[in-house]
């Protein structure tokens, strides 16, 4: 049998691999009924989110900042009154749309699953982390993609840390790294995330004078609201269905040798890359970067620290966003991680600017780091570990 | 025949729970309680030379893999 243990189901209901009875009756699944995640279909995704991107930018948004899923939350955060850094303030609609795309898609497709309770804590303080990480770097790696597309070379160095960072989380998955089981909850558990999301829409549109914006400074530079609703729609519901993930891409070649998702990210760059070369937005530099700074060190450790962090969460901070909009509470909980991370990261002086890193900054991702590699150590599990 | 139940664990997890046992085995029954698992464990255990079947009772998925 090995060293893989067998389990019997207590926690989901007794016997359910032979229940034929009335309220439990196996059913066979035909491959249609699950989407295919054809090979040819990511590159595809690839093309279209970064065309989404690119209009987002050409409408209003910072310069390669279509998405940018740590600096929206941030920017929420400073909108709800989180933080007050003036300059990064703004109810972003591609957040809400992206959630309530997950939402529409996977109830519309039954693949709504309300689950959590699998270690919520210890996932909210490593979606702090990772947003530390992330502010540090100055984007998540959705936005790390954008930026290399945009010929933003500090981006590539952060590529490197996140990839080295997935490649310790990888280590501590081959050690039997768990943060245990979520288990079933009620219907309503699932249908609070988004619909918290569709009241900040709701006030965006009808009471904004309750939000907070800012006047200048990334948090002023946004496309429509409309726009960018559907444009977070859209990127929900495709990656929703594709499971994109920026982590798992990376995670699941080393682990696999699955390297479906990678056609997605090469073809996201290399979409954003012609777009910009096309509008003559293509500087190809270290310096003078939009929303970047040079400091390449803390640029590698800050998304080192967003790919360790996810690999332990199991997905990026963008897939955080779409499995919540799919019942999963624990997700839910992971973005309010990223929420009070932000809002720290701005009342703390954490972030970086334009200028590099801070000495707050570099403290916090210390002990951000500790945290994380805390949590990882403390939660290996020997008899899961594989071979 | 083996049994595991991976329902409930996080991505990657029960992918890594079937490749651990995968090559000792000719048959195995897989339970995962997401489209998401199901999906990236049928294909894993078909590119390995298994046939899959899935079954669904309620939100539960069993798969039985068997060498082809």
């Amino acid at each position: 049998m090995g060293s893989i243990p067998t389990y019997s189901r207590q926690m989901h209901g007794a016997g359910i691999l032979n229940d034929t009875g009335p309220f439990c009756v196996n059913k066979l699944i035909q491959e249609d009924d699950f989407v295919l995640k054809d090979r040819y279909k990511l590159p595809l995704v690839g093309v279209l989110v970064g065309v989404v991107a690119l209009a987002l930018t050409h409408l209003g948004n910072p310069a390669n900042m279509g998405f940018c899923i740590a600096c929206f939350l941030r920017d929420m955060a400073g909108s709800l009154g989180l933080h007050r850094a003036a300059v990064v303030q703004y109810m972003r609609p591609e957040v809400i749309g992206i959630v309530l795309g997950a939402f529409v898609i996977s109830v519309l497709k039954k693949d709504f699953s309300v689950k959590g309770g699998s270690a919520p804590f210890s996932r909210f303080l490593l979606g702090f982390s990772v947003m530390i990480g992330a502010l540090i770097f100055l984007g998540c790696p959705l936005r790390m993609l954008l930026r290399i597309g945009g010929g933003d070379l500090n981006a590539v160095v952060g590529l490197a840390g996140f990839v080295s960072g997935i490649g310790v989380g990888v280590v501590f998955l081959n050690k039997g790294f768990s943060l245990k089981r979520n288990y079933s909850l009620t219907k309503t558990e699932g249908y609070l995330f988004p619909a918290v999301n569709a009241g900040f829409l709701l006030l965006l549109v009808v009471v904004p004078s309750v939000l907070i914006f800012s006047e200048s400074g990334p948090g002023s530079m946004r496309a429509p609201i409309w726009a960018a609703l559907a444009a977070g729609l859209i990127v929900g519901v495709v990656g929703q269905r594709v499971r994109l993930c920026f982590v798992s891409g990376i995670r699941d070649s080393i682990l696999f040798r699955e390297f479906g998702m990678l056609t997605l990210f090469i073809a996201l760059t290399a979409t954003v890359a012609v777009g910009n070369i096309l509008s003559n937005k293509f500087v190809l530099s270290f310096a003078n970067q939009p929303v970047a700074h040079t400091e390449s060190v803390w640029n590698f450790l800050g998304l080192f620290l967003v790919g360790l962090g996810s690999v332990l969460l199991g997905g990026c901070p963008y897939r955080q966003l779409v499995l919540a909009g799919s019942g999963n509470s624990d997700s839910a909980v992971t973005v309010l991680g990223l929420l009070v991370g932000a809002a720290f990261a701005h009342n703390f002086g954490l972030a970086s600017s334009g200028a590099g890193t801070t000495p707050a900054g570099r403290i916090a991702f210390v002990i951000c780091l500790i945290i994380t590699l805390t949590i990882g150590l403390t939660n290996l599990n020997k008899s899961s570990a594989s071979a | 025949m083996i049994k595991i139940d991976a329902s409930g664990l996080s991505c990657p997890e029960p992918l890594m729970r079937l490749k651990a046992v995968i090559d000792q085995h000719n048959e195995i029954e897989l339970a995962l309680d997401s489209q998401t698992a199901v999906e990236t464990c049928k294909r894993f255990a078909e590119s390995k030379g298994f046939d899959v079947t899935v079954t669904s009772a309620d939100d539960l998925f069993t798969l039985l893999i068997k060498k082809a």
